[in-house]
């Protein structure tokens, strides 16, 4: 019934700063398919875990280990940086909470879309141009606008191209730092709408930090609830939400508010 | 038969020993790994930065009493930068000079590889301004040489991809990005993209000098060079609807040479000896003039 | 003398010694217990309902089984194909499996996700089991037709449906897949007699298909037409 490798295993991971702890304590597996929601107000150190956790940054203790296509389960911090790179650029994706931070403002959709599959060894350029075409369509953003920069998108569309080049290696694991951040409301929806077609569609892992608990609850099967950098409460996203067991996580749900 | 420097206070070819061998070391290093580039003490010289520094260089650390030496400048020996550097190695070297290509034995050029293939035993120094190629894109240093390091060359088809998308082809005409060895990216310097076809297997050594970037770079003889470019689109190079006006050569680069305020204008051989050598065999084009027998 | 046949088929939910206690934090760790030590086995083919007076824990004991909520003690085994599963203390991707292939929950509210139209909200369960698309929205028409929505809504997002609208696109997603196990918590309340009958009949066709139903129902006629047998469920007390 279960699989029998987590496509990604944290264990025992921490980071400090100085004296200060940035996030400790975290274990927790991930098994293909699943969106981990990450709960947690500013200071959590929910953003701290994210970046350890893609390879952002070196923790100060533990592991990250990911189940690697050709060499089983790896810790992601015992490989060489060029091993760790790679996988960046074809398993993993990260999505940026701002857009401007992931994507090539000053060179066209279409290239920002292409780059990683140029970086991978593509080289029939009506092919990519057709790939890049195909993903503007399933974020949504009129193909007209392939040669155009990023740079002249609004903010929602500049999230959707970063998604759309993020994806078109076909990652199996996406981490997602706020997507929808900073978004107007409408553009909230449909990003979301966007976001879980194809987690559903393609079969994505992904991890997601918010601290919005609708989005969390939208697009999460898992939600591990961060305080002080530590996880106080984990489970099912439902669960956590609507039978939440610890003082913080009722704190939080209890103070949304609603229109 | 060389006299030695004519110039005094100087060492021979300027440079002191100890920096000769520092730059020795540098294009060892080079030749040892093709295309890839190698940083250098690159010392102040009588000139500014942008004039040739790094070529000058590199020709110093390898010059010796029984070299020819001859420097050409966008193809011509006898533009105002190629007289100049040629006459500074003959002042504080003393090795004979020549303007033929198959009589030198060490070739400075800017922008141009001579028409007439290199053979074995010859070097050619490239005067180089920008030696990085991810320079465009990635301004770190830090990053571009771990882009190098592991081979993270994606980035450079996004530029090729980026000129078809806007210009319907790889606008990319000179100084026009090559794989050196199968492992390393490599700018070529200003170089018509005409030329770089003949950096692939050639007999002689390719040095190249970047002054002001303090960067040394080889492509050693008889390796592979390869231009970029997409399946869909390959390499081209340049091609002209006429021959060279004075020798009529059908298979060099052209110079547009502007005659009136009337539109009027002719091309002609861009490498000046090219194109004396075939005048001298017979060859004229509509407007040479037959050369006198040697 | 015969020995009567037996009447259901094979346990589908063995409940053991189940005890519920909400516990406020945020409250001075107020302790609200809801129900202690209850013991629910229900077969393939049985409908058992809830019966309580209101706040006695009938939608909290449900949402128990379905894994929503925690319990204190006790052990929630569910029949998922082949093996058993403890709701309780499974993994979060067998919880997930079960409510995908096992278990059906029919809530009192929708919740109702922005922008995805009502056919393909009903639709949603059959394609996340690997249905065709296509063949999903067809199902999703039957459905929703048998409910009598009308054809001009099922493009629209339910949110702005009214209450009793909203109730038959959720009806319709808990029972656009065949479930084994199906939990209906007040599936009737916000519908005319018309439409109850309907949902009164599908309930009979699952439990005749030998579904296994645990339903929480305020009208009696309802009651009697499709209860196999009441479960009672006091204030803080034992169950029979």
């Amino acid at each position: 019934m279960t699989n029998h490798t987590p496509l990604l295993s944290v264990q025992g991971l921490g980071k400090n700063y100085g004296p200060q702890i940035g996030c400790t304590d975290v274990s927790f597996d991930l098994w293909p398919g699943e969106v981990l929601g990450i709960v947690g107000e500013s200071g959590s150190g929910k953003t701290t875990l994210l970046n350890c956790m893609s390879a952002q940054l070196e923790p100060s203790r533990g592991k990250v280990v990911y189940d690697t296509r050709m060499d089983g389960a790896s810790d992601i911090y015992e490989m060489s940086e060029s091993e760790r790179r790679l996988l960046m650029r074809t398993d993993w994706g990260l999505v940026r909470q701002n857009p401007r931070d992931g994507l090539r403002l000053s060179v066209s959709a279409g290239a920002n879309v292409g780059e990683r599959l140029m970086a991978v060894g593509a080289r029939h350029y009506g092919d990519i141009r057709t790939v890049a075409l195909d993903w503007l369509n399933k974020v949504e953003i009129d193909q007209d606008r392939i040669d155009h920069p990023p740079a002249t998108f609004s903010g929602g569309m500049q999230q959707r191209l970063q998604i759309a080049r993020n994806l078109v290696t076909e990652p199996l694991l996406v981490f997602m730092d706020e997507p929808t951040g900073g978004l107007d409301v409408s553009v909230q929806a449909r990003l979301l709408d966007l976001l879980r077609g194809l987690v559903n569609r393609l079969g994505l892992s992904v991890i997601i930090v918010t601290h919005d608990l609708a989005v969390a609850r939208l697009l999460a099967h898992r939600l591990m609830v961060m305080k002080n950098g530590r996880v106080v409460e984990q489970g099912l996203t439902d669960q956590v939400l609507d039978d939440p067991q610890h003082a913080y996580t009722q704190l939080l749900v209890s103070s949304i508010l609603l229109p | 038969m060389n006299q030695g420097p004519t110039i005094e206070g100087y060492n021979f070819a300027y440079l002191d020993e100890q920096t000769k061998r520092m730059i020795r070391r540098a294009i060892l290093k080079a030749v040892a790994i093709p295309g890839f580039q190698v940083p250098f003490g690159s010392r102040e010289m009588p000139l500014p930065y942008g004039w040739g520094t790094g070529g000058i260089q590199v020709t110093a650390g390898v010059i010796g009493q029984n070299d020819t030496l001859k420097v050409i400048d966008q193809g011509a020996d006898d533009t105002t930068n190629a007289v100049s550097i040629r006459g500074f190695f003959a002042r504080t070297t003393g090795v004979s000079t020549t303007e033929r290509t198959e009589d030198a034995t060490i070739i400075q050029t800017r922008h141009r590889i001579p028409e007439r293939a290199l053979g074995k035993g010859q070097i050619l120094v490239y005067q180089v301004p920008i030696p990085e190629p991810l320079r465009w894109l990635e301004p770190r240093e830090t990053e571009t040489r771990k882009m190098h390091a592991l081979e993270e060359y994606g980035i450079m088809h996004v530029k090729l991809y980026e000129d078809i998308a806007r210009f319907g082809r790889i606008a990319t005409s000179y100084d026009y990005p090559v794989v050196v060895n199968g492992r390393y990216l490599m700018r070529p310097s200003p170089i018509p993209k005409f030329d770089n076809p003949k950096m692939h297997n050639m007999p002689a050594l390719q040095l190249f000098g970047a002054g002001r970037e303090k960067r040394i770079y080889a492509i050693p003889p008889y390796t592979d060079v390869q231009s970029l470019d997409f399946e869909d689109y390959p390499f081209e190079i340049q091609t002209w609807d006429e021959n060279c006006a004075l020798c009529g050569a059908e298979d060099s680069y052209l110079d547009e040479v502007i005659m009136d305020d009337h539109g009027g204008r002719m091309f002609m051989c861009s490498d000046t000896d090219y194109c004396e050598d075939r005048r001298s065999q017979g060859h004229i084009g509509p407007l040479g003039t037959p050369q006198a027998a040697e | 003398m015969t020995t009567p046949a037996p009447k259901f088929g094979p346990e589908m939910i063995v409940a053991h010694g189940i005890t519920k206690t909400f516990v406020l934090h945020n409250q001075g760790a107020q302790r609200i217990p809801v129900f202690r030590n209850l013991d629910l086995t229900v077969n393939a083919g049985e409908c058992v309902v809830f019966h309580g007076p209101s706040g006695a824990g009938k939608s909290t004991l449900m949402r128990a089984l379905y894994g929503n909520y925690l319990v204190g003690e006790g052990s929630i085994r569910v029949r998922h194909q082949d093996d058993w599963v403890d709701m309780t203390r499974a993994a979060t991707q067998d919880i997930l499996a079960v409510r995908k292939h096992t278990m059906g929950y029919v809530s009192q509210f929708l919740r109702a996700i922005p922008r995805v139209s009502a056919l393909d909200v009903v639709a949603e369960p059959l394609v996340a089991l690997g249905e065709d698309e296509k063949h999903a929205r067809t199902r999703a028409r039957d459905i929703l037709t048998r409910l009598r929505i009308s054809e001009s809504l099922w493009p629209l997002a339910p949110a702005t449906f009214s209450g009793g609208e909203q109730q038959r696109v959720n009806i319709a997603r808990g029972f656009i897949v065949d479930y084994p196990i199906l939990l209906l918590d007040e599936p009737t309340a916000s519908l005319d007699a018309e439409n109850r009958k309907t949902v009164t009949d599908m309930i009979n066709d699952a439990t005749r298909r030998g579904a296994a139903i645990v339903g929480i129902f305020h009208d009696e006629d309802v009651r009697d037409q499709i209860g196999t047998r009441l479960y009672d469920i006091k204030p803080q007390e034992q169950a029979a």
